[in-house]
C-alpha cells in the first residue's frame, strides 16, 4: 500500500468508488501508517482499528451498492481530534478531568461525516480543553511534529502530516489548529461562526471557537466543510449560510496587506516566506493593499478576557459529580470540588479559570467582561470596515518559529503572542485558511494565513487553491524520525 | 413607634409546557427519577441549549396580562454557581435583557385598589433536586427538573401589609391560572415565593437593609413570615443593633426565620451573556398577534359578572377563582340565559360536591349542557329543588344525563291536583293526633303534615300546593 503515501483524500476517494481499493483496504493502509508513525508522534490519544475496519465494510457496502447519498471522499480513512464527541468512544478533550469519558451521543460534524460513509481511526491529541498556543498543553502527552518531533502540535495536523489519516476535523479556538498545521505543512480551514454546528464538540471558549478542518491541500478542507456545514437544530447559533462556491477568478480579488504585521518582532523566515507568497499570488492575477487591522493593540487583550470568562463557566460543570474525574477520599462536597478539580485540571486551565473569575466578577457581571464584549464588537465593525477595501487579509499564522517541547517561554505574555494573527478571525467570528508557503532554516514549514469575510470562504479557498497549483510547498512530506 | 415594614416578592413559577426550555426532555412532575434527562439537560460537554418557543409565548402573555413592555430584543445570560443539583454549574437565566420589564398588578385593599409594581419578568431553567438517602449517609440527585422552564417575577418593593402581599399573589396566581402558562402548584413547588423585607422610619422614604426569606410554603405564611421578619428587624434597630443583608428560612410550624445563609455583600453569580444562545428578536406582529388571543382576565370578567349579569361581588370572586369554574359558569348561562340559576348550581351544590370528594377545579368533569338542562327542569317546574340536588350528584358521579335520569326514575313532579290532594287525606287521616293538634292552635304541627306528605309523594310535590290544599282541607 506505499503508493497510497502522498496520495490526496480526493484522489483516494475516486480509487475507492471506482473500487480500484477497498474501504477496508484504504484503512489497513493508514493502521499500519499509524503503528510505525505513533511511536514518535504520538498523534492519537486512542486509535479505534477495530471499529474503523467495521465501519469501512459497511461503506464498502454502501459502495458496492451504489448508494447515491455517499460523499466523494466516502470510504477514506479520517481522525478527529478528542474534542468531538463519538458516541462510546473515549472523549477526553485533552484532559484529565474527562479521562474515561464515553459520551452517550454524537457531535452533529461527526453524524454528518459518518452518514456520508466517514470512516474514523481515532481521536487525536489536542490541547487540554482547546487552550493553548501549539498542542503542547495535552494531559497525555502532546503530540509531535512528524517535521521534528521535539516540537508539539496539534494531533490533527500531525496525522495527517505524516499520512496517518487522509484529513481530520477539530477544534479550533485559540488558533492552534491553524498553527500546527502550518508548523507540519497542511492546509486547515476554519469557516465562519454559525457555518459549522458546534454541538458535541467539548466547549472551551464558545463563542470564539469553530470546527476546523486539516487537509494536505485547501480543497480537500472544502470538500469536507461542503460535507459538515449547515444548520443544525441542535446549535441555535448556526445559520444557513450562502451556498459555498470556490471557482472565483483571482483577477480582480483584493488582499489586503497589514503591514504592521510584518514589522516589529516577525520571525525573518516568516516574513520572507509570507511576503514571497504574497507576490506570487499578485502574479495569479490578485491584487494587494495595505490595510490596517482594526484595534491592533486590543485584539489580543479582548480575546483573552472573553476567552477566560468563557472558560471559567464552561469547564465549571467539572466538579467530579456525575462524571470525568472524582476525587476519592473526601470528607464533604466542597473537598469533593476542590479536590477533584485541582487534581484533574492543568495549570494553564487553572491559570484562565481563575482570570475568568476575576474578569466575571463585581457588580453588574463583570465590568471587564462587559468592556471586552464591547471592543469585541468595535473590533467586528472595524472588520467591516476593512472589508471594504479588500476582500481577504493575507498575513503570517504565527509571528515566530514553534519552541520545542518543555522550553519556557519568556513570560505569558509572550505566550499569547502567538495567537497574533489567528486571534481577529475567532473574535470576529471570520473564515480563515492556512496553507503551506515555504521552510525556515531548520526545515520546519511555514504557513501563511487568509482571513475572509463572513462566509468569504468560497474566495479563500480558491485565492489558497490558485496558489497550491502554482506551489509544491504542500506536496512536501515529512521524512522519516530523525532525519 | 413609627416603623414600616416594606416588602417585595420574587415568584418562581414553572411553565406547564409540553417540554423543557432548551432541550426535548418532557416537562412533567413525580417522574421515576433521572427518566426524563439528556445530554442538554444534564449539561454533558458539548451539548447546546436550544429556546423552546412556547416558553416565550408563555413569557410573553405573563408580560402582557401584567401590563409589562415587552423586550424587542432578549438575550440569555449565565448565573455562574456551584451546586449538586446544577448540572453545568450555572443556571442559563436574564439579567441584563429581561422579556418583559415595569409592569403592574392592581390589588384590592381595605383601603381601595392598590397597584403593585413589577419590575421584571424573565425565563429561566430550573434546576434539579437532591434528596438525601433515608438510610445512609449519602445524597442522591434527581436531574428531572433539570431545564423545567420558569419565569420568575419580581415585584417591586410595594408592600407595606401583609393582606397586600397575600392579595397580590392570589392575584398573581389566578391570571397565570387563567392564562394557562403554570398549574401554580405551591406544594409541588410549581409557584415559589421569595420575599425581601426590610424596615424604615415611616415617612422617611429611605431604603432598609433588606432580607431575603425563602422555604415559604403557602400564601398566608408569606404574610405571617413578612410580619415576624419585620418585627424581628425593628427590634434589632431599636436595640442600636444593624440589620445584615442575609438569607433566610421560614420555618412555619415554628413560626419563626432562621439564617440560612450570609451575603456578606452581594452574591457574585460572575453573570456573562450565554454564547451558546442568540439574541431572540420579538416583532411587533408577535405581540399584537398574542395579544389578541389574551383571555380575559379573572378581575375583567368579575367586573362584567356583576356589570352585565347583576352577580353579587362574592359569587363574582367565587365564580373566577378557576379558568375552569369560570368557563363552566359561562357556557352554562349561555345555555340556559339565567346567570343566577348557574350561580346557585354552582357555587352551592356543585361547590359542595367538590369539597365532598376533594376534587380540584382544574379536575372538574362537569357537561355545561347538562348543567343547563338541570336548570330549566327546575325553573319549568318540572322538577323541584330536592329533586335538584340529586339530578346533580347524578350528573357530577356519573355524567348522568338530566332529563333522562328524571324520566327513568320517575322523579317528576307530582302536577295532578287529584293525586296530591289524595295523598293529603290519607296523611290526615294516618295521623289524627297532629291534625287534632293543629286546630287547637299548634302551628307546628302543620309542618310536620307538610313533611309526612312530601314523603308520601316521594319528595316530588310541589311544597306550595301542598300548603295549600292541606290548610284547605284542615279548615275542615
Amino acid at each position: 500500500m506505499k503508493e497510497l503515501a502522498g496520495i490526496g483524500p480526493l484522489a483516494l476517494g475516486k480509487l475507492i468508488q471506482s473500487r480500484a481499493i477497498s474501504c477496508v483496504e484504504a484503512v489497513r493502509h493508514s493502521l499500519e501508517v499509524i503503528q510505525h508513525r505513533e511511536p514518535q508522534c504520538s498523534t492519537f490519544l486512542e486509535v479505534t482499528g477495530e471499529q474503523a475496519l467495521a465501519a469501512a465494510q459497511k461503506v464498502q457496502k454502501r459502495i458496492d451498492s451504489k448508494d447515491e447519498r455517499l460523499s466523494p471522499l466516502a470510504g477514506v480513512p479520517m481522525a478527529v481530534s478528542d474534542s468531538v464527541c463519538v458516541k462510546g468512544t473515549a472523549t477526553t478533550c485533552g484532559s484529565k478531568m474527562l479521562e474515561g469519558f464515553r459520551p452517550p451521543y454524537s457531535a452533529t460534524v461527526w453524524e454528518r461525516l459518518q452518514a456520508e460513509g466517514g470512516v474514523l481511526l481515532g481521536k487525536t491529541a489536542l490541547d487540554e480543553f482547546i487552550l493553548g498556543v501549539s498542542g503542547e498543553n495535552c494531559a497525555f502527552g502532546p503530540a509531535r511534529n512528524p517535521w521534528d518531533t521535539r516540537l508539539a502540535s496539534e494531533g490533527s495536523a500531525g496525522a495527517v502530516s505524516c499520512g496517518e489519516a487522509f484529513y481530520a476535523v477539530g477544534s479550533d479556538g485559540f488558533g492552534a489548529l491553524r498553527r500546527s498545521a502550518s508548523f507540519c505543512g497542511v492546509s486547515s480551514l476554519r469557516p465562519t461562526c454559525g457555518t459549522v454546528s458546534r454541538y458535541g464538540l467539548v466547549a472551551g471558549t464558545s463563542s470564539l471557537e469553530q470546527a476546523g478542518i486539516v487537509g494536505k491541500t485547501i480543497l480537500d478542507c472544502a470538500q469536507v466543510l461542503a460535507l459538515i456545514r449547515g444548520k443544525d437544530s441542535r446549535d441555535s447559533t448556526t445559520v444557513e449560510a450562502p451556498a459555498l462556491d470556490w471557482k472565483i477568478s483571482l483577477r480582480g480579488l483584493r488582499i489586503g496587506i497589514p503591514t504592521a504585521c510584518f514589522e516589529g518582532g516577525l520571525d525573518p523566515n516568516i516574513r520572507q516566506a509570507v511576503l514571497a507568497a504574497s507576490k506570487q499570488l499578485e502574479a495569479l492575477g490578485a491584487s494587494l493593499v495595505p490595510v490596517e487591522l482594526p484595534l491592533a493593540d486590543d485584539l489580543l487583550p479582548t480575546y483573552y478576557v472573553v476567552a477566560c470568562g468563557e472558560i471559567s463557566s464552561n469547564l465549571a460543570r467539572y466538579d467530579g459529580i456525575r462524571y470525568g474525574y472524582r476525587a476519592k477520599d473526601v470528607g464533604d462536597l466542597m473537598e469533593l470540588y476542590r479536590q477533584s478539580r485541582s487534581r484533574a485540571l492543568g495549570s494553564q486551565i487553572k491559570e484562565h479559570i481563575l482570570l475568568g473569575n476575576f474578569f466575571l466578577s463585581g457588580e453588574g457581571g463583570g465590568d471587564y467582561h462587559q468592556k471586552a464584549l464591547h471592543a469585541r464588537e468595535l473590533i467586528r465593525r472595524g472588520f467591516e470596515d476593512v472589508f471594504t477595501r479588500c476582500h481577504m487579509i493575507l498575513s503570517p499564522v504565527v509571528p515566530t518559529a514553534p519552541r520545542t517541547i518543555g522550553e519556557k517561554p519568556g513570560n505569558l505574555l509572550e505566550l499569547y503572542r502567538q495567537s497574533t494573527f489567528t486571534a481577529p478571525a475567532g473574535l470576529a467570528g471570520l473564515p480563515a485558511a492556512t496553507v503551506p508557503c515555504g521552510f525556515d532554516s531548520k526545515g520546519i514549514p511555514i504557513g501563511f494565513q487568509l482571513t475572509g469575510r463572513p462566509f468569504g470562504e468560497g474566495e479563500l479557498i480558491a485565492v489558497a487553491h490558485g496558489y497550491q497549483m502554482a506551489t509544491d510547498f504542500h506536496q512536501r512530506l515529512p521524512g522519516e524520525v530523525g532525519q | 413607634m413609627n416603623w414600616e415594614i416594606v416588602a417585595g416578592v420574587e415568584v418562581h413559577v414553572e411553565l406547564s409546557t409540553h417540554t423543557k426550555i432548551f432541550c426535548g426532555c418532557a416537562n412533567a412532575f413525580g417522574a421515576e427519577p433521572n427518566t426524563l434527562i439528556c445530554p442538554v439537560c444534564t449539561g454533558m460537554p458539548g451539548a447546546l441549549p436550544v429556546l423552546n418557543r412556547q416558553v416565550v409565548e408563555y413569557a410573553l402573555r405573563a408580560g402582557l396580562a401584567l401590563d409589562c413592555d415587552i423586550a424587542r430584543r432578549t438575550a440569555f445570560d449565565r448565573k455562574n454557581y456551584f451546586y449538586p443539583d446544577l448540572p453545568k454549574a450555572y443556571q442559563i437565566s436574564q439579567l441584563h435583557r429581561p422579556i418583559c420589564q415595569n409592569g403592574g398588578l392592581e390589588i384590592e385593599t381595605p383601603t381601595g385598589s392598590k397597584r403593585i409594581g413589577i419590575r421584571q419578568i424573565h425565563m429561566e431553567e430550573d434546576a434539579g433536586k437532591l434528596i438525601h438517602h433515608p438510610t445512609q449517609p449519602c445524597t442522591l440527585a434527581d436531574y428531572n427538573r433539570c431545564g423545567v422552564p420558569l419565569l420568575e417575577i419580581v415585584s417591586r418593593p410595594d408592600f407595606t401589609a401583609a393582606h397586600e402581599v397575600i392579595a397580590y399573589l392570589e392575584s398573581l396566581r389566578e391570571i397565570l391560572l387563567f392564562l394557562g402558562v403554570s398549574d401554580c402548584k405551591m406544594q409541588e413547588g410549581s409557584l415559589r415565593v421569595d420575599l425581601n423585607v426590610s424596615v424604615r422610619r415611616k415617612g422617611s422614604g429611605e431604603q432598609g437593609i433588606p432580607t431575603e426569606m425563602k422555604n415559604i410554603s403557602s400564601f398566608q405564611s408569606v404574610g405571617r413570615a413578612m410580619v415576624w421578619e419585620g418585627a424581628r428587624q425593628i427590634q434589632l434597630l431599636e436595640s442600636g443593633g444593624e440589620v445584615l443583608r442575609e438569607t433566610r428560612r421560614w420555618d412555619d410550624g415554628k413560626h419563626q426565620g432562621f439564617v440560612l445563609r450570609s451575603k456578606g455583600g452581594a452574591e457574585d453569580y460572575r453573570y456573562l451573556p450565554d454564547p451558546d444562545l442568540p439574541i431572540l428578536e420579538i416583532t411587533q406582529e408577535q405581540v399584537e398577534q398574542l395579544r389578541s388571543t389574551l383571555p380575559e382576565l379573572p378581575r375583567n370578567k368579575r367586573a362584567r359578572y356583576q356589570r352585565e349579569m347583576g352577580l353579587s361581588s362574592q359569587d363574582a370572586r367565587t365564580l373566577t377563582t378557576s379558568r375552569e369554574v369560570a368557563a363552566l359558569f359561562e357556557k352554562t348561562t349561555a345555555l340556559c340565559q339565567h346567570p343566577q340559576e348557574a350561580v346557585n348550581l354552582i357555587v352551592g351544590d356543585l361547590a359542595r360536591l367538590c369539597t365532598e370528594t376533594a376534587t380540584l377545579p382544574e379536575n372538574l368533569q362537569v357537561d355545561a349542557a347538562k348543567l343547563a338542562a338541570l336548570i330549566a327542569m327546575i325553573r319549568s317546574g318540572k322538577i323541584n329543588r330536592t329533586v335538584g340536588k340529586e339530578v346533580l350528584e347524578q350528573i357530577f358521579f356519573r355524567d348522568a344525563d338530566p332529563v333522562v335520569y328524571v324520566a327513568q326514575k320517575g322523579l317528576a313532579m307530582v302536577d295532578d291536583p287529584a293525586l296530591m290532594e289524595a295523598a293529603v287525606r290519607q296523611v290526615m287521616e294516618e295521623n289524627p293526633k297532629s291534625v287534632a293538634d293543629y286546630q287547637s292552635g299548634k302551628e307546628k304541627a302543620f309542618g310536620y303534615l307538610v313533611g309526612q306528605t312530601m314523603r308520601s309523594l316521594k319528595g316530588k310535590g310541589d311544597p306550595a300546593l301542598i300548603n295549600g290544599i292541606l290548610r284547605e282541607l284542615l279548615k275542615g
